[in-house]
């Protein structure tokens, strides 16, 4: 009886902790979601309150307009393409790639893994006036160019990782049973191996959107010209301190941002979980 | 046996990541390919300046840091300036004034730059050293950029090494801007040319009868301090001397000591943001100042964003010596690329931004006093009575001044960035001034 | 190849061919977007390169030796360390805690979890570090819930020296979820066998988790600690954003002062001896690392 007793009050205890613990963290989201509803000078003098005063969609208005002409419309086509296109880029090569890894079988594999893995500790920092340079030897500054073609070369050692470790995970019985079928290295992969990595594929695909999507100094040193500007880097010029002070515009446009990325979570969320869940990364 | 065979699938994965790779580049939308890579290859044939005098025709690319007022403006002048040239097209590229300089930076890099530049003062003679930028003398000897209306001495504002290589787009002054209502109430008067003793009173009588202080050297301290200096014709960005930046950093000193120095802490986040300028954002009484030191085209902007009823004033920075301090700068200027592709087109520009009356009826303005004196003359009519008190400003200032402003040199940057973090020192009384002084003008110096 | 006839698909169809063929992607990269530009860096690391100047020297040593000589590197060291070195542990320490409370609520696991991990998701996002600079803004979210229980509301969090760091401490430790995640699939994966037979032990509860589940879960820690301990060591965007390094150089990270040196100061060639330098200290300590790891990592199985 006193042990029952005892146990559910902690139990209380925890799930109230618990609880609390969650809504302060979630608050600030909460917050910047209302503000963006409020009359952009009211936000600070009544922020305190989550309830907006008086209702407003010119906010997103506003904020909508965007920069010089091009609206936060064109700034997120720019973000989804970038994103897109740099995302089907890890997939395929990340793919191509790990499989090589799990099932392939030639002289240097266990170097090359090494050499994938110590790419998992390299700085991106480290690298980013040197990739500049290179890309700029290539011509490819003023163009979205850096910003995609590298991802279809698998440099990412987090989603070969992801994924090698993934097929490891796919009974090599499947393989044998399809070989002595008559199918090719390449038909295992395509036929066996890849539909069965999708949950991993998954995985990958939305962490490489969400960091291609934050991304906004890659979009600084090589995008040219407001047009071709993706969402991030249009915030940031939004919002920088010389520039703007529409705060109800800025948040409109912050939550906006934020939208693909959430709407992702909610969605995927099951993959995410199993994918950190088994890779122990990130 | 084996080894040709691994070269050769080593050929065939390059070629079928170059198929991978060719693909991502033509799955790209069109109309997002790349400005750099697109405009020379369309704009190459059509440019050549011969086929006709006046239709000018073919791409360019105008840059500029803003704000959303100026980009809002400039576009529409932009507009303008298509809507009489038919042929040309111009693509506009604008951020913040911090990323502008990092995305200058690489695209001079990648020899690159925008057809048409808005350059700074402290990055002018750089710009022009390294041979990035086009010397315009030839242009404004054709015509081809008028400056027939502008004043010997603002032509002069672009003038490096003996070319001409930047137009003025706006001078301004120097100019400490304050809340007139509430020196009023004090019974303060705020003269021209205040010397640093009268200065310091005002700014001791303001703290102790309203409690409100004063910010003389958050903004940006390398004004206040480059006007002291000037004062002793010095220039200080030439030979740095510990003697010429002691007093400076006393004051700083003396204000954090005695109360009523504005308290670093407090400015965080409010450096250029107008709103948020403790002269206009009220608050608590010690987190407001009476002043702020900044430039003569800013006070439409503060005085926009005042709390109503509140009267905004300016007059020049405090100096032992103001004939010698007081000067009148470009506060911006427009430059052309070595590398452009269309000189006419880009010159076409800078010529309609120096002289149409109606651009400069949209921009009355923004960036400073317009250079040409027949555009100053015609829109002053248009101008609110925050503008006429910023052209009367900046003429008074003109007849007052004797000696021109020096361009800054490459290292001002960082120099400023250093300069910033002794004046926190100094406030936080981590260092002494004389210390502070010696330190920067070593650091100035080593730089230099 | 003599007279055995060639045919080139069923060379390629050959397991080794084909295996290398499906690396080659990567081959291809990493010499040609990591080797490269790296052996780029290390040359420009010698050289006197400047952004907008067309020619450039070898120097030497010069920019190796302008680096040490700049106080404003030592401080971007202090305030690196200091971050690196508080936020890291308090983000795993915190993410261990809460993933023991979840343990045991059963019912809205789901969603407590999502309300967790949500902001590591969004962390990265620009919105974020615009919104967290209005938290601790003088005039902020923060001082005004403060006035709202009548405590001093004017505290300026972004411009004290010794404040500034902590809001971006707060702002790393509350993307916790991710670790939490990570702990939580590994508590499950703690057999209940363990328990079962410590509890027929008579064991106490706080005995249990230091006996049995903390060191199981080492493991699991020290991977994220290395981790989280060099991405601690890039910190950029919430100081670039929010701070931009200041007060007095608290928060002028690493990553920013390499930033400043290339495109403030205008020398890349001193950026990327800083790069350079910057790789040596994350393979020291994760080096250091490995090495402590024998005396707390267990590595036996169940």
């Amino acid at each position: 009886m006193m042990v029952n007793k005892k146990s559910r009050l902690g139990h209380f205890i925890s799930q109230a902790v618990v609880l609390i613990i969650g809504i302060v963290m979630i608050y600030p989201l909460i917050w910047m979601f209302m503000s963006a509803f409020k009359e952009t000078g009211q936000i600070f003098h009544t922020a305190t309150s989550l309830i907006p005063e008086k209702w407003t969609l010119e906010n997103y208005a506003n904020g909508w307009n965007g920069v010089s002409g091009v609206t936060f419309g064109r700034f997120f086509l720019n973000s989804f393409i970038i994103s897109g296109l740099g995302t089907v880029g890890a997939l395929v090569s990340s793919s191509l790639v790990g499989y090589s890894f799990s099932r392939g079988r030639f002289k240097g594999r266990k170097l090359l893994f090494a050499l994938m893995l110590s790419t998992l500790m390299l700085p991106a920092q480290v690298l980013m006036i040197p990739q500049f340079l290179w890309f700029n030897t290539l011509g490819w500054v003023g163009s979205y160019l850096p910003l995609i073609v590298p991802t279809f070369f698998a440099i990412q050692g987090f989603f070969v990782y992801l994924i090698t470790n993934f097929m490891d995970g796919i009974p090599k019985e499947l393989d044998e049973a399809a070989k002595i079928d008559g199918c090719s290295f390449y038909s295992i992969f395509a036929r066996i191996i890849l539909p069965l990595s999708v949950p991993a594929l998954i995985t990958a695909g939305i962490f490489s959107f969400i960091w291609k999507w934050d991304d906004f100094l890659g979009a600084l040193l090589y995008v040219r010209g407001t047009i071709n500007f993706p969402a991030s880097l249009a915030l940031r010029m939004f919002s920088d301190p010389s520039t703007a002070t529409d705060w109800g515009a800025i948040f409109a446009m912050s939550i906006l941002s934020l939208v693909p990325v959430v709407t992702i979570f909610i969605t995927l969320q099951r993959y995410l979980v199993e994918g950190i869940s088994t890779t122990g990364l990130k | 046996m084996k080894k040709p065979r691994i070269i050769l699938a080593m050929l065939l994965a390059v070629m079928m990541s170059v198929a991978l790779f060719g693909c991502t580049s033509s799955t790209q939308p069109p109309e997002s390919a790349p400005p750099a890579e697109s405009s020379p290859a369309e704009s190459a044939p059509p440019a050549p300046a011969e086929d006709t005098a006046d239709e000018l025709s073919g791409n360019i690319i105008l840059a500029w840091w803003g704000n959303p007022t100026r980009n809002e403006q400039t576009t529409e002048v932009r507009e303008m300036f298509q809507a009489a040239n038919p042929g040309v097209s111009i693509e506009e590229l604008t951020v913040g004034w911090a990323d502008y300089w990092t995305q200058l930076a690489t695209l001079a890099a990648s020899n690159d730059l925008p057809d048409v530049i808005q350059m700074d003062i402290s990055t002018l003679e750089e710009y022009v050293g390294n041979g990035q930028l086009m010397d315009l003398t030839p242009l404004i000897e054709s015509g081809q950029i008028d400056l027939s209306n502008v004043p010997e001495a603002v032509v002069g504002l672009g003038r490096v090494d003996g070319g001409i290589y930047a137009v003025s787009i706006g001078q301004n002054a120097p100019a400490m801007i304050y809340n007139k209502t509430l020196m009023d109430e004090l019974g303060i008067d705020v003269p021209n040319n205040l010397t640093i003793d009268q200065f310091v009173e005002i700014s001791k009588k303001v703290y102790e009868d309203a409690g409100i202080r004063t910010n003389f050297a958050l903004s940006d301290p390398s004004n206040p301090l480059e006007f002291l200096v000037r004062g002793d014709m010095a220039n200080m960005w030439v030979n740095p001397a510990a003697e010429m930046f002691q007093p400076f950093f006393e004051l700083v000193a003396q204000g954090a000591s005695e109360g009523w120095g504005y308290d670093p802490a407090s400015f965080i986040g409010r450096a250029g943001v107008v709103e948020q300028d403790p002269l206009i954002a009220g608050g608590e009484l010690n987190t407001q100042s009476w002043v702020t030191f900044g430039w003569s085209n800013g006070l439409t902007g503060l005085q926009a964003a005042a709390p109503e009823g509140v009267v905004l004033a300016m007059a020049p920075y405090p100096s032992h010596n103001p004939a010698n301090s007081n000067y009148v700068r470009a506060s911006m200027y427009f430059s052309i690329a070595a590398n452009t592709d269309n000189v006419d087109v880009a010159a076409g520009l800078v010529n309609f931004w120096t002289n149409n009356v109606d651009a400069h009826k949209i921009m009355l303005g923004e960036r400073g006093v317009p250079a040409s004196a027949v555009v100053v003359s015609t829109i002053t009519p248009d101008m609110s009575e925050v503008g006429a008190i910023m052209l009367d400003y900046v003429s008074m200032v003109t007849e007052n001044s004797t000696i021109p402003y020096a361009l800054r040199p490459a290292a001002a940057g960082e120099i400023n960035s250093q300069l910033r973090l002794v004046v926190d020192e100094v406030a936080f009384g981590t260092i002494t001034p004389a210390d502070a002084a010696a330190s920067f003008a070593a650091f100035a110096g080593n730089l230099l | 190849m003599k007279s055995k006839k060639f045919s080139l698909i069923g060379f390629l169809k050959e397991d080794n061919v084909a295996s290398v063929v499906c690396v080659m992607p990567f081959i291809i990269g990493f010499l040609a977007f990591l080797i490269v530009p790296m052996l780029l860096s290390l040359y420009y690391s010698f050289t006197n390169y400047h952004m907008i100047r067309p020619t450039y020297e070898w120097i030497g040593l010069d920019n190796y030796r302008n680096m040490f000589n700049d106080p404003r590197f030592w401080s971007s060291i202090r305030a690196t360390f200091y971050f690196t070195f508080t936020s890291v542990p308090l983000r795993l320490l915190f993410a261990l805690i809460v993933a023991l409370l979840l343990l045991k609520s059963s019912k809205l696991v789901g969603i407590y979890r999502a309300m967790y991990y949500l902001p590591s998701i969004l962390g990265g996002s620009l919105a974020v570090v615009i919104l967290w600079g209005r938290i601790f803004h003088q005039d902020g979210i923060l001082n005004a819930l403060l006035g709202l229980v009548g405590l001093n509301r004017h505290f300026a969090w972004l411009g004290d020296s010794r404040t500034t760091i902590w809001t971006l401490i707060l702002l790393a430790v509350w993307q916790f979820g991710s670790s939490m995640l990570i702990f939580l699939s590994a508590l499950k994966q703690i057999p209940d066998s363990l328990y079962e037979a410590s509890s027929i032990d008579g064991a106490s509860r706080p005995r249990r988790f230091f006996k049995i589940t903390l060191p199981l879960l080492t493991p699991t820690i020290f991977f994220n600690l290395v981790m989280q301990t060099i991405s601690g060591f890039l910190a950029f965007t919430q100081a670039f954003v929010i701070t931009q390094g200041g007060p007095r150089d608290t928060t002028r990270f690493y990553v920013l002062h390499m930033y400043q040196t290339i495109f403030q100061n205008q020398r890349p060639g001193e950026g990327a001896a800083q790069a350079w330098v910057m790789l040596l200290i994350i393979g020291a300590i994760t080096a250091i690392l490995f090495k402590t790891k024998r005396f707390w990592v267990y590595d036996g199985g169940f």
